[in-house]
């Protein structure tokens, strides 16, 4: 048995949290919602969700509230499942929350490269305040972008962004974003590394997809909309995917054009993203194959934990999308072709 | 050996006394500032200020005109204040002694202005020619690190065609470059190695058309460019001989401007000092009332103090003002939805072991202290594995002699070593020489560890220390959750009075099946099933006992799968807790093992002086190896058997205000 993870606790655990939220949940009333209101007193039904919206039972929820409670649930399942985990294993659950972090540390830089307040920014903040390794007030006081990179000293975030310029800030937000990303990608896969052989190959599996993903992501967003050179789309994506091997990157930076990459993307990935991204867009196509890829595997370690932390961040992506389809008045078939879980 | 008992002060007061007051709590160094937001309606500080309003005859004077409120201009007092220090040389230390008088901020501020305008500019010239002195030595680092020194980059900088720059790579960044190095329209040159640094100097030269696409590239790999200073010129062996002599040039100015202001020095470092200390008390102040809640001429403060200082704190804040009122609630009254800090109260004996404690969580204030338990059974097992009275005596004077640099932890030793030692005797060994060696050496039990009759014995041992241990561990449990009203885990849970009562029947099984004991098998086994039938069923139990409905939280089928799963788990939980105390006893037949295989080599030897050497040797080796090894088994035990069952650690350290961040 292993001592730092009470394996079968957790297993139990993810299949009945798992079962509220994909079962429990009644996904067809859900798209049916006609306000933010009414999504949030369907979701105060639900065991898993009522944890994240009972302090706000009796407030009147705007959409960015909502939206904002939906990325704080990834952080707070998260932290739910750290219980069951001690030494290198909860080392690394807790590097799974850092994406949190990034998240909120790009909201601060971007405002301060806009020039904008930041009064009332840490009522956005997604991550955890209980696992924080940044210095979130001291970046928080920074005037500029320079102080900002300058407070970031001493973080392994600071050699990502030591040159950033206001300039960059605004106008290569990518910059930010991948550098960050590369970061955190380094600190999860040297975390898996310390797990015992077994948990070491479930976790770096499911890491090595989502940044074979991201890096589909990321070129297919500098090829179609960024007007850089291939060695830089290169330079800035990331290492370490299972099936995208550096040789393979490579090839998919340097596509002559969409159509062959979106080939190039179906041999190495037998991803069909194809069909239809010109209708939903590249964030839902790798959502739903990241979604089928962790319905069809079965984890019997760490990969249970990880797979469903994953699942979460899916779900809350799909969330987001129905607050916005209530927003704009989406028609509820329509709405339900945006989402990555299929009912 | 407890959790110090903890009081919410509410400090209720008039506005223009707000400063004074909380100047007065952080003097005081033993008043831990509220910080539990999320639940202010437990607090209801604003209902008290409502209430309050009219009993408290304050005005709605801010008292700012003593306290320095502009963040900037406090910003400028510190960063002049810091830079005056530095270029003079004059250390700040934090003391509060120095903060005993009353001081008037318009003062403070007229005085930082006249040693700033007497001093200023020649403290300002210094610094800043030891800002140019650093990066002159930063740069000269790098440029010394390139390999050819003879390179002439002035006429590399002449080429019509071309452009190069000199910069920092990391090898991560190196790796990218050179993995896509057919497709760059530049040539990239390692010239130099830096040391002790994750980044080499790099040359990289491209056509001048391409500029722009360079720059971005560069940018993409985190490239940090070498800026030359200006004036720097020539092959490095030159730029070298030339910074060297503006290195030799400034310092020698540097000298002459601090002998200049010597005599003004000494004059001014015991003010510089002081008013360093009220800026520091000012900015602490600031951070006080930023978490105030102030109404129209009221302020209200939540503060925690430990039951045994809140005389002494209230005495101080009477000292400063008269129109104040004070409520106070102790922890317990106030319920569960609040979060005291925990401050750990020990004895002697087991205070230093509240940083094992600490490695592994802080307990919360609703929770026992498991130091106190922690000290006694870590002491324990670390004797019955490590027993010798000589190699103990060495443990305990080398905590002793490193006692004041490293503290706790050489104290844990000193401890660890004694225990060793009052085992020593019961084992008769000393550096691992047993009767045989040393007649006269007393010793309980007759033969030492490995004797055949003693081995089944201390396997033994190990065992009932390990049910003593997790008896008491449940013990802790149960009595947290009852603590906690909570039932479900403390009666019916695996860690609760019935996982107690499972624990023990599974061991009696084991001992009537193995026949140690003649207890007929049937009766152990009939309460160990009855026992994980009542687990399963906890959460419908519990609901029951305190007539909750519904008796399920969620629908039976999730909730039977995960109960089921979770008994499986406390079986196998079961099992592996008991295995796992069998090391104890087993490391302590190792212990004597790993001598005996140095004695047998000694006992080889025809040298006498051979002898000695490896018995010598053989005691440092497990001195230091196996001493190490106990360390860590012995902490095993302690966070993976023993804390599961009973500590959560969820707790909030007690951090009084202070002048120091």
């Amino acid at each position: 048995m292993n001592p730092n993870m009470a394996y079968y606790a957790i297993q139990t655990k993810i299949i009945s949290k798992k079962g509220r939220i994909l079962r429990g949940l009644d996904w067809e009333k859900l798209l049916d919602c006609k306000s933010v209101e009414q999504l949030k007193s369907l979701l105060l039904e639900n065991t898993e969700f009522s944890k994240l919206l009972n302090e706000v039972k009796n407030e009147e929820l705007s959409r960015d509230k909502m939206e904002v409670l939906l990325g704080k649930f990834k952080t707070l399942e998260t932290e739910d499942l750290l219980h069951y985990f001690s030494g290198n294993y909860k080392d690394f659950i807790e590097s799974l929350l850092l994406e949190g972090e990034l998240q909120d540390l790009s909201l601060i830089l971007r405002k301060i490269a806009r020039e904008e307040s930041l009064e009332g920014v840490e009522a956005r903040f997604i991550h955890s305040g209980k696992h924080e390794t940044l210095p979130f007030d001291k970046l928080m006081s920074s005037k500029n972008v320079a102080q900002f990179t300058e407070n970031l000293k001493g973080t392994p975030y600071y050699s990502g962004l030591k040159n950033l310029t206001k300039d960059d800030a605004i106008n290569r937000e990518f910059h930010i974003e991948m550098k960050l990303y590369v970061e955190l990608y380094k600190n999860l896969m040297e975390g898996a590394k310390k797990l015992d052989k077994e948990d070491t190959d479930a976790a770096l599996g499911i890491i090595g997809l989502k940044i074979d993903l991201l890096n589909v992501q990321w070129i297919y967003r500098a090829l179609n909309y960024y007007k850089i050179s291939p060695e830089e789309i290169l330079n800035y994506s990331l290492v370490g995917g299972t099936s995208i091997d550096y040789k393979k990157l490579k090839k998919l930076c340097y596509s002559k054009s969409l159509d062959e990459f979106f080939l190039l993307v179906k041999s190495y990935l037998k991803l069909d993203i194809f069909d239809d991204i010109g209708v939903s867009g590249i964030d839902l196509s790798v959502n739903a194959y990241l979604y089928e890829y962790l319905k069809k595997k079965k984890f019997h370690n760490i990969g249970a934990a990880v797979s469903y932390i994953y699942l979460i961040g899916i779900i809350v992506d799909d969330f987001t999308t129905i607050v916005e389809g209530i927003q704009y008045n989406v028609p509820k078939e329509k709405l339900k072709s945006y989402l990555a879980f299929k009912m | 050996m407890s959790i110090e008992k903890m009081v919410l002060l509410k400090v209720v007061g008039s506005t223009e006394d707000m400063n004074p007051i909380i100047k007065e709590l952080i003097l005081n160094e033993n008043v831990h500032l509220n910080l539990n937001v999320e639940n202010s309606n437990a607090y209801a500080n604003y209902y008290v200020i409502h209430q309050y309003e009219s009993d408290i005859l304050g005005s709605s004077n801010l008292g700012l005109e003593n306290s320095w409120n502009d963040e900037d201009k406090h910003m400028d007092g510190m960063v002049t204040v810091e830079n005056l220090a530095k270029g003079m040389g004059v250390k700040l230390t934090v003391d509060k002694n120095i903060l005993s008088e009353n001081y008037k901020i318009k003062d403070v501020y007229n005085e930082l202005m006249n040693i700033d305008s007497s001093l200023g500019v020649k403290v300002k010239e210094i610094n800043d020619k030891r800002e140019i002195i650093k990066e002159l030595q930063n740069f000269r680092l790098k440029v010394d690190s390139i390999g050819d020194k003879t390179l002439e980059l002035d006429k590399i900088a002449h080429l019509n065609c071309f452009e190069y720059e000199l910069g920092l790579l990391s090898k991560e960044n190196k790796w990218r470059l050179k993995k896509n190095y057919e497709n760059l329209s530049a040539i990239v040159m390692r010239i130099g190695i830096i040391n002790a640094s994750d980044e080499d100097i790099y040359m990289i030269m491209y056509p001048k058309q391409f500029k722009g696409e360079t720059d971005n590239l560069l940018k993409s790999l985190n490239w940090s460019r070498l800026e030359r200073p200006e004036g720097i010129t020539g092959t490095p062996l030159e730029m070298i001989s030339q910074i060297d002599e503006r290195l030799n040039k400034l310092n020698n100015e540097i000298d002459r401007l601090t002998a200049a202001i010597e005599a003004e020095k000494k004059t001014n470092s015991n003010s510089i000092n002081r008013l360093y200390n009220i800026l520091n008390l000012e900015e602490r102040i600031k951070d006080v009332t930023d978490k105030a809640e102030i109404g129209n001429n009221i302020f209200a403060v939540d503060v925690w103090v430990q039951e045994s200082d809140l005389e002494n704190v209230k005495k101080d804040i009477s000292k400063v003002s008269k129109k104040y009122m004070l409520t106070q609630k102790t922890a317990e009254e106030l319920g569960t939805q609040v979060v005291p800090p925990t401050k750990l109260k020990n004895n002697w004996f087991t205070r230093p072991f509240e940083t094992i404690v600490k490695m592994y969580s802080l307990p919360s204030y609703y929770e026992l202290d498991p130091t106190p338990f922690l000290a006694i059974t870590f002491c324990l097992a670390f004797g019955i594995m490590f027993g010798d009275i000589g190699q103990g005596l060495v443990y305990f004077l080398l905590g002793l002699a490193l006692k004041k640099k490293i503290g706790d932890f050489a104290e844990i030793v000193m401890r660890l070593g004694a225990s060793s030692i009052v085992f020593g005797f019961v084992y008769g060994s000393m550096f691992g020489l047993e009767h045989e060696q040393l007649p006269w050496l007393p010793s309980l039990i007759h033969g030492g560890p490995l004797s055949p009759d003693n081995i089944p014995m201390i396997l033994a041992a190990g065992i009932l220390y390990g049910i003593f241990a997790l008896t008491v561990s449940f013990i802790y449990g149960i009595t947290n959750s009852l603590k906690n009203g909570n039932i479900e885990e403390g009666v019916f849970g695996k860690n609760g009075i019935f996982g107690y009562i499972f624990f023990m029947s599974f061991i009696m099984t084991i001992v009537a099946l193995t026949k140690i004991i003649a207890v007929p098998v049937i009766a152990p086994l009939m309460v160990l099933l009855v026992s994980i039938l009542l687990i399963i069923l906890k959460q419908p139990l519990a609901n029951m006992v305190k007539n909750h409905r519904p008796l399920f939280h969620e629908s039976p089928g999730e909730y039977f799968t995960e109960s089921i799963f979770e008994a499986v788990e406390t079986f196998l939980g079961a099992m592996s807790n008991s295995i796992s105390f069998v090391r104890v006893g087993a490391f302590a037949l190792n212990h004597a093992g790993l001598f005996l295989a140095f004695m047998v080599i000694s006992e080889m030897m025809d040298n006498i002086l051979a002898k000695i050497l490896i018995l010598v040797v053989g005691n440092i080796l497990i001195l230091t190896l196996e001493g190490v090894v106990v360390f860590i088994q012995g902490l095993r035990l302690q966070y993976y058997e023993m804390f599961s069952k009973y500590f959560k650690g969820e707790g909030v350290e007690f951090k009084p205000l202070k002048l120091t961040k």
